[in-house]
């Protein structure tokens, strides 16, 4: 069983982007919808590329390559990622176009862009990333599942390194995981999601939606941010990550190194 | 802890049939499940589609759900085959995760009300939420999720399940993929010009596309050790798996088929097996110019001149997209179990650089171990390998 730690985690998000200086003074949000500060896009993909790119695969890309930046492991093993309801944009692009003009118009753009697993296999692409690729749509564990399914062939040593996303319209997070302390931000310690009732809490601290959301907004991943947010604070004791909606639960320990 | 992977149990629905004995019966008899669509309401009469031949209302009345509650599709057909599979195991307790891959999901609750032809899907919707319906009609399921990687989504499923099982944190695993029809993906799929107006023909020289199939299939996964301390025996095992990106492009599969050949090299590598050590290959086998190149490229790569029979089941069934993976993992393990090489309707001209697969299901005593590939837009591609059990 290998230990398993989180090298770098970063953002696209209502505060600032691709940094964590927002944490010397978060913006509080007045509602759940929290839309994102973009980066200069420009500064990380090529125009042409851009182009062809709706936005939540550009913040997507962008943080993917952010994190690898960070992390000084340019090539990870495996690329996995949860998102609840995938680009919503061409999705709804397709409907509005059966309601307009019938059956038979449907953009071919559009439907590429509108399958969960454009997310993770667009940044494959970009990074030509042979390895284990997964995406995974649950809901408020969409992230988890992703990060479970990492978290287990880390530990198996099926894998040594793995970029893990998030992404849904208003909120973009990507963390590298290695199986090695090099740089690390924290220990992974447990990734648990449960069906039907709420993972057993601990008595260590706890970081919990009413947290994370005002900061980050209401989306199927904002427990994606919560863990990015844990990773950065952690300090001397381990900290619970609790994610919830709907029947599906979360909870993600990690540990000071 | 790293006990072999068992499969205790298996269920199916699709173009072919309801349940294993009818699909297996029109496996063996050569019967295509394709036709013009008569439960999708859709403008294109003349597509041959697979559709599960029942209507929504005929499928809540097997599951002795409410007529006039509004499920979607895919979680009834998720529904009446992993009761299959869960029969067949015999009703398994213990700690249970249920691991079902899907893209549609809800899509076809969520068309009709945009098309102001039926009601929106209550409560939370996406991929997850069809899943839920499903485990929480069987019921008993601690951990529940979705991958969502297109075609290859119910292999993936597999691997997940695997990996629960591995840690040793679950007893048993309910895993595979639903996809029902949908005028999204219908209409999706046509718009990238690779749906054969007529029955498909996976590796024929002539092919033109795919057909649309839809279905559902699991398997009821658990370490050996677990089934026999419960008195079960293995129906086959799940000894290698291989999960690799083709990184080319969103929906085409790259010259060499990149991915195709890592996934399978890994599942060898896993199961500890060599190329000839393959009796049978369930390929991927779509029916569009590209892919059929690009696999078979691979498979050439793998296997060289001594290619063990392939065949592609999608001229049976159609391609029933996130649910391919667990449906053809169940025509492997009926093809392990009762000795037979499952054909490949619509063949008739192999094509340069193309596999030739058997076109006639034939009787193949003595299977030991088989190759399921699932092959995702996205070049999300996965390939299994299940193994006899004695």
């Amino acid at each position: 069983m290998n230990p398993v730690y989180i090298i770098s985690a970063t953002q696209i998000s209502a505060q600032e982007p691709l940094s964590e200086a927002w944490m010397l003074a978060p913006k509080k949000l007045a509602s759940g919808a929290a839309p994102c500060l973009d980066p200069d896009f420009r500064e990380f993909i090529p125009p042409v590329q851009a182009r062809r790119m709706g936005t939540l695969l550009k913040r997507a890309l962008v943080t993917a390559k952010k994190a690898l930046a960070l992390s000084g492991i340019p090539m990870p093993d495996a690329i996995l990622c949860g998102t609840g309801l995938g680009c919503m944009e061409p999705t709804e692009r397709i409907l509005a176009t059966f309601r307009e003009s019938g059956e038979g118009s449907v953009s071919p753009t559009d439907f590429m862009q509108s399958t969960h697993n454009t997310i993770a296999s667009t940044i494959a692409i970009h990074l030509k990333c042979h390895g284990y690729n997964c995406t995974y749509s649950q809901g408020s564990v969409s992230f988890e599942s992703a990060l479970l399914d990492a978290f287990l062939q880390l530990k198996a040593g099926l894998l040594s390194s793995a970029l893990v996303c998030a992404g849904e319209e208003n909120l973009s997070v990507a963390m590298v995981l290695s199986t090695s302390p090099r740089g690390a931000l924290c220990k992974l310690a447990d990734v648990q999601i449960r069906h039907g009732a709420a993972p057993e809490v601990t008595q260590d601290p706890v970081l919990r939606d009413s947290d994370y959301k005002p900061l980050f907004g209401e989306c199927a991943v904002s427990s994606a941010a919560g863990l990015y947010m844990g990773a950065h604070l952690l300090d001397r004791q381990p900290l619970q990550v609790l994610g919830t909606g709907g029947e599906d639960y979360s909870r993600v320990l990690i540990q000071p190194l | 802890m790293s006990g072999r992977i068992c499969i205790s149990g298996s269920g199916v629905v699709s173009a072919v049939g309801i349940g294993k004995q009818e699909s297996l019966k029109a496996l063996l008899e050569g019967r295509r499940g394709l036709s013009a669509p008569r439960y999708l309401n859709t403008v294109h009469k003349n597509l041959p589609i697979g559709e599960v031949p029942l209507s929504n209302g005929e499928l809540k009345k097997r599951l002795g759900l409410p007529e006039n509650e509004t499920i979607p599709r895919t979680s009834l057909l998720a529904m009446l085959s992993a009761r299959e599979a869960l029969q067949e195991a015999g009703m398994p307790g213990g700690r249970k995760a249920f691991i079902s891959g899907t893209t549609v999901g809800e899509m076809d609750i969520k068309e009709r009300s945009y098309l102001g032809e039926g009601n929106p899907a209550e409560g939370p919707q996406g991929c997850g939420s069809s899943s839920n319906r499903a485990a929480d009609y069987l019921g008993g399921f601690s951990l529940v999720t979705s991958p969502s990687t297109a075609c290859s989504s119910a292999a993936n499923s597999l691997i997940l399940g695997s990996l629960l099982l591995q840690s040793g944190e679950f007893d048993v695993v309910v895993a595979g993929g639903s996809e029902c029809m949908s005028r999204f993906h219908l209409n999706g799929f046509h718009s990238l010009m690779i749906v054969d107006p007529e029955p498909c023909r996976p590796f024929d020289a002539t092919r033109q596309g795919l057909n649309l199939g839809e279905g559902a299939a699991y398997l009821v996964l658990e370490t050996e050790e677990h089934a026999l301390s419960r008195g079960v025996k293995p129906l086959a095992y799940l000894d290698g798996w291989g999960n690799a990106c083709d990184a080319y492009h969103q929906t085409a599969s790259s010259e060499e088929g990149e991915g195709a050949y890592l996934a399978m090299t890994k599942a060898l590598s896993m199961a500890g097996l060599r190329p000839s050590d393959i009796d049978y290959i369930n390929a991927h086998g779509t029916g569009t110019p590209n892919n059929d190149a690009s696999e078979s490229r691979a498979l050439f790569r793998v296997f060289g001149e001594k290619m063990p029979p392939v065949s592609s089941t999608k001229g049976f069934t159609g391609h029933t997209t996130s649910a391919s993976g667990s449906i053809e993992a169940v025509f492997c393990l009926l093809a392990l179990r009762e000795g037979f090489i499952p054909g490949n309707p619509g063949f008739q001209t192999p094509f340069e650089g193309g596999v030739v697969p058997q076109e006639q299901s034939v009787p193949a005593p003595g299977l030991s171990h088989v190759l399921c590939n699932a092959f995702g837009f996205g070049g999300n591609d996965t390939s299994l390998i299940l193994s006899r059990a004695l």
